[in-house]
């Protein structure tokens, strides 16, 4: 059974075919762009286990995990979205992005809850060394799903105008593996930040 | 299009398994099972939910030998990144501070505005 999803179905082409690979090169720079602050992480953290349980104890566990929840049911709309792209069905395709966009802007603002109550009470990075590291960790990947929101949005705003339907299913697909990125990110991001101790 | 009804399907089983996996490591992390046991669960099971997403969601099952590579290759770069990172610390640091963490001096300030001098490593 080979797969719908695994292309090339009718139409697409060589150029889509070319971009994706681009789009896998760039996701693997991003990899590698958060491995060096995870790098950092695993170092600082080693170097003093106790002072970031201490800190760490001051995140909010509940609010990560609804977090988390938010991007994993973006996730789950994203690949609904690309899947329709791929069937031509508009309509769907432009109600799964926008359930996405929602999505994004729930962990937006959830972060922006997070954030504003340590400010609130003067937690700010040069506070400590793992606070220093948690808003660089978050604080780029919230960089990452602002610049995805502005992308879906983009996408969303295609889905509406009459556009071809395989420009879309490219289109839809570049910015779906994009989006499963920054939530693969947040995955690892989670955990690490807001649930494990190290020994 | 032979199993493209099934397709959405699998999204939606695949979410409800990422779901289960946070309630999981959530749920992990409260229990007292050692801090290297609630490590290495905590990373097996995010491992565990990236590679649901990494397979299904993101389409890697059905790409060919080159986009495989491509995106394992920065991820056996991070795994040796991390191993090195670990093996040096593990080897080198606790000889050299002990429990005491590496940066754990007197006056080092956290965000009780207390210093964090010596606590460090407490758990050992």
């Amino acid at each position: 059974m080979e797969n719908v999803a695994a292309l090339p179905h009718p139409g697409v082409s060589l150029q889509h075919a070319r971009a994706k690979f681009g789009m896998w090169l760039f996701l693997g720079s991003e990899v590698m762009f958060f491995a060096g602050f995870i790098g950092a992480y695993i170092v600082l953290r080693s170097a003093n286990p106790g002072l970031f349980e201490r800190e760490f104890a001051q995140l909010s566990r509940p609010l990560a995990a609804i977090n988390t929840m938010f991007l994993i049911a973006s996730s789950l709309t994203m690949a609904l979205a690309v899947y329709s792209s791929q069937h031509g069905q508009r309509e769907k395709v432009g109600n799964f992005l926008m359930a996405t966009i929602m999505l994004a802007c729930g962990f937006m603002v959830i972060k922006t809850i997070e954030y504003t109550t340590k400010f609130s009470h003067g937690i700010f990075p040069s506070t400590s060394v793992p606070f220093a590291i948690y808003y660089t960790l978050t604080g780029f990947h919230a960089l990452h799903v602002f610049a995805g929101i502005l992308a879906l949005l983009v996408l969303w705003g295609r889905a509406q105008a009459p556009a071809s339907a395989t420009a879309m299913a490219g289109a839809c697909e570049l910015v779906g593996l994009y989006w499963h990125l920054v939530d693969l990110i947040w995955i690892f991001l989670f955990p690490l930040l807001y649930l494990l101790k190290f020994p | 299009m032979a199993g493209s009804a099934d397709h959405s399907k699998l999204y939606w089983g695949v979410f409800w398994a990422l779901a289960a996996l946070t309630v999981l490591t959530v749920g992990a992390s409260y229990l007292d099972l050692g801090h290297s046991t609630n490590l290495w669960v905590g990373i097996l099971i995010a491992v565990t939910k990236a590679s649901l997403v990494a397979t299904i969601f993101m389409h890697l099952k059905y790409e060919g030998k080159l986009t495989r590579g491509v995106a394992a290759f920065p991820i056996c770069l991070f795994v040796l990144l991390s191993t090195v990172l670990v093996v040096d610390i593990s080897n080198n640091w606790i000889s050299q501070f002990g429990n005491k963490g590496a940066w754990s001096q007197p006056g080092m300030q956290t965000s009780g505005g207390h210093a964090a001098g010596g606590g460090g490593g407490e758990h050992h």
